[in-house]
């Protein structure tokens, strides 16, 4: 009888989606321009379902040094907004060259992406052509491991949009309709039959969130096989307080701008906010994240509304508080296995945000799993990759999803800067992989895998501090000459100090120092007596990339150390003679710790 | 760089001294309390077997440059380690008493045929090994054997006792002083850490003569950036 009842239920499922799929193919999606006019809207809505494919073009996506080599179209396709009102997204998909190896047809990764800005031009498919997205790292991670990779630009990205930033349905209706839309887009390789798993963080966290609660409704016909979701706003008034005021004040602003472009009756901007309130929000309708977010760091509501009202009030005008109610996930069960992720000194979003909600979801799904990251919300979001990644593949290898859900604990923020404070970012104990090489002695010395980085940076004051913490150890290098190995140590002194900012388009700038003494402790073996350095030797810290690179351990400082004389025992003349010298070459590379399931 | 001059009257000789009591009371305590070295084989090895040296400095030579250097267990030396660290202090001992005479105390110039006397056995072979991986192997001899040099002359000022031999004080910091330029275009010394130790060096060089002293350090300062300029 089951079986029976799986057949029918299957054979519903396959005539459901030859339906949407002769219906989606009514319109013959078009070639598009390559220049900036394939992002202006068609004249007229075509016609077929959410997830007809309307038109596509080759692009080239650049997602930094060591892209995976792949093929890429822009597409734009039909999707629904939050109330069902059809409209047409944008999006890129990517799909890597070499043959898929693995069985089966090749999986779907679709990337959600996480907060870009409301201007068109923040538009992902945009920035990736342009080689500045901040999330490449994710995307080029999921590419790396053979999967195609969709990433929708979410509604209100075409040429005279407005994003309907944080309206939880639709942005799930985007990224849902991709992959219709996907499937029929010659070349791609993609099929009703791949497997599918959404993966986003932040905003992103909250589509993929969205699209587990929706998808059984919204697109039954989807292979998708798990959701990934990380640094989740699942409760939006308690992130909206967590916001007001602090460091992430431009997310709460956009947030108001894309639930009123969504809701806009249940929304009266135009009648609480002030008049340089609705300049604030005109201005923020064009920038990108970074830049909104340095605009208008610890600003509160209350100072872009009429009688300065605070939230507390807002709260209490027409359909605002519904409307954010609305945008809550934890009211529908998941439809298939999920990754919960978040950073425990997250400082956008509070971290009990994703554990209620994990709580939430296992009472109906005990394929839940949820990791404690221990940094703030950028590094987490790339940090997350390989973890999520690795979960994805479990689940496009047909392997059993365990859940955590008997681990209930919410735990503590930690670190976390909050209201009107600085942005503050603590990299505690982060893994140090550093080489030192002797330019005289053509040798490496590698310092223990245990080494850390520990460093907190306040970013709002261009200021580093922290400190090296090198276990003692004894690295073997050679004499070329005589046969003897020389027992050596680095011993870090004094703090690590310099500056770190960030700028308006999302690039981390780090320049410091960091010193340490090197001794010499024996040879054959033999401990002699203290030959050390006179003084440290200073390492010159210098790093320029994107925001994204912190997490993903991309974070490298190269540069050259010069070594003083070195003295303390009977053979320091020739320690020196062939250790002191000027431009010894280093590589220091920092990640964070990893994250943890039990907590 | 800064000159050390917190322990006045240190001198190594004493702590070679000391470190060969040290050395050969930890080689018999490791010997008889620890288990067997993974490096003793070979250093047995070498020990029973004296190998060529210049195969011994091929072999060395062909292995991986950047060889794995990790964490070194606790590994005690051999008693032949021991011997061999013994020998290597007696003779840096010994080595170091020829730079008594002010005559040796000059850069050597052209080729060098010779260890110098003030080269000790040990320091040769590793001098003439890493001098061979370098592209023009005499020119680096020579100016590793003259680095060399320099950095026993600098700890022997160093370590002068204060207010001790004011005549030996004024010589070596004339020799050293006179040299940094050249430090500095071999990128051997740093040349803002030249400047700071030539300041030192003159005050011994020019103990009572402040005019004189004020020139020499303009004219070194000179030198040094003139040295520091890349080629």
């Amino acid at each position: 009888m089951k079986n029976a009842q799986n057949r029918l239920t299957v054979l519903a499922a396959s005539v459901a989606a030859l339906a949407m799929s002769m219906s989606m193919s009514a319109t013959a999606a078009t070639q598009g321009p390559a220049d900036n006019s394939f992002y202006d809207a068609p004249a007229a809505m075509p016609s077929g379902n959410p997830g007809t494919l309307v038109s596509y073009r080759s692009t080239k996506v650049n997602l930094g040094a060591n892209t995976t080599a792949h093929s890429a179209w822009n597409v734009t396709y039909k999707s629904t907004d939050a109330v069902d009102v059809e409209n047409i997204v944008s999006g890129t998909v990517i799909v890597p060259s070499a043959a898929w190896s693995g069985t089966g047809p090749r999986p779907v990764v679709v990337y959600a992406v996480g907060t870009h800005g409301l201007g068109n031009q923040c538009a992902p498919s945009r920035q990736m052509a342009a080689g500045t997205d901040y999330e490449a790292n994710n995307i080029n991670a999921a590419l790396a491991k053979g999967y195609a990779v969709l990433v929708s630009d979410y509604e209100g990205y075409l040429n005279g949009g407005l994003p309907t930033y944080l309206a939880g349905r639709s942005q799930a209706h985007a990224v849902l309709d991709m992959v219709r839309a996907a499937q029929q887009l010659n070349g791609a390789g993609i099929t009703t039959a791949s497997k599918v798993g959404v993966w986003g963080f932040s905003q992103g966290g909250q589509t993929s969130a969205w699209a587990a609660e929706v998808q059984k409704s919204y697109a039954p016909e989807l292979n998708i096989v798990g959701f990934a979701a990380g640094g989740i706003p699942a409760d939006f008034i308690k992130a909206a307080y967590f916001l007001d005021g602090s460091f992430g004040a431009a997310f709460l602003a956009s947030g108001v701008s894309g639930l009123k472009t969504q809701y806009p009756d249940q929304l009266p901007v135009d009648l609480i906010a002030s008049d340089s309130g609705l300049a604030a929000l005109e201005k923020l309708q064009g920038q990108c994240v970074f830049e909104a977010l340095l605009d208008l760091q610890n600003k509160s509501l209350s100072a872009f509304t009429k009688n300065n009202f605070g939230l507390d009030q807002i709260l209490k005008v027409g359909g605002v508080k519904q409307t954010m109610l609305d945008q809550n996930l934890g009211t529908t069960t998941p439809a298939a296995p999920m990754y919960l992720f978040h950073g425990q000194a997250d400082e956008f979003i509070d971290i009990s945000q994703t554990t209620t909600l994990k709580n939430t979801y296992c009472a109906s799904n005990k394929q839940v799993k949820f990791d404690l990251y221990p940094s703030e919300h950028i590094v987490t979001m790339t940090q997350g990759a390989g973890p999520a990644l690795a979960w994805m593949a479990d689940r496009f290898n047909g392997v059993a999803a365990q859940g955590n859900c008997s681990v209930t604990t919410v735990p503590a923020s930690t670190s976390a800067t909050t209201k009107g404070g600085d942005l503050i970012v603590n990299l505690d104990k982060w893994k140090l992989d550093a080489k030192i090489h002797l330019k005289t002695l053509n040798q490496d010395v590698i310092l223990p895998d245990t080494s850390t980085l520990s460093v907190v940076s306040n970013i709002s004051k261009n200021s580093m501090t922290g400190s090296m913490n090198v276990p003692d150890f004894k690295s073997r290098v050679s004499i070329i000459g005589i046969n003897a190995q020389v027992g050596i140590r680095v011993t870090p002194v004094d703090k690590v100090t310099g500056q770190t900012s960030l700028d308006a388009a999302g690039q981390l700038t780090i320049t410091g120092t960091a010193k340490t003494d090197i001794t010499v402790t024996t040879v054959w073996g033999v401990p002699f007596g203290e030959c050390k350095t006179v003084t440290p030797v200073i390492f010159p810290l210098s790093y320029k990339g994107s925001v994204g690179d912190l997490g993903a351990g991309k974070v490298t400082f190269t540069g050259t150390a010069d070594f003083p004389q070195i003295k303390g025992c009977f053979i320091s003349g020739i320690i020196s003679a062939m250790m002191s010298t000027k431009g010894n070459p280093f590589t220091f590379t920092i990640a964070p710790p990893a994250p943890k399931s039990t907590y | 760089m800064t000159i050390m001059r917190d322990k006045p009257g240190f001198n190594w000789l004493p702590v070679a001294a000391g470190a060969l009591v040290l050395a050969g009371g930890l080689g018999y305590w490791w010997t008889s309390h620890s288990p067997e070295s993974e490096d003793r084989p070979a250093a047995a090895a070498a020990a029973s077997q004296p190998a060529s040296p210049v195969s011994e400095y091929e072999a060395l030579m062909n292995k991986p440059v950047s060889a794995p250097a990790s964490d070194l267990p606790e590994v005690p030396p051999t008693p032949e380690q021991v011997a061999e660290a013994q020998k290597v202090a007696t003779e840096q001992v010994q080595v170091a008493q020829k730079l008594e005479r002010p005559e040796v105390w000059k850069p050597l110039t052209g080729g060098i045929k010779d260890k110098p006397e003030y080269v000790s056995p040990m320091e040769w072979q590793m001098l003439k090994g890493v001098a061979e991986r370098h592209p023009d192997p005499q020119a680096e001899l020579l100016r590793l054997t003259n680095f060399l040099r320099y950095n026993k002359l600098l700890e022997k000022w160093q370590d002068l006792p204060k207010g001790s031999d004011p005549a030996l004080r004024q010589a070596l910091a004339e020799q050293l002083s006179s040299e940094l330029p050249a430090r500095v275009a071999n990128g051997e010394v740093d040349a803002k850490d030249a400047l700071q130790q030539g300041t030192t060096m003159l005050r011994d060089a020019y103990p009572t003569d402040a005019k004189a002293r004020k020139k020499a350090e303009q004219s070194l300062a000179a030198q040094i950036q003139k040295a520091a300029q890349p080629q």
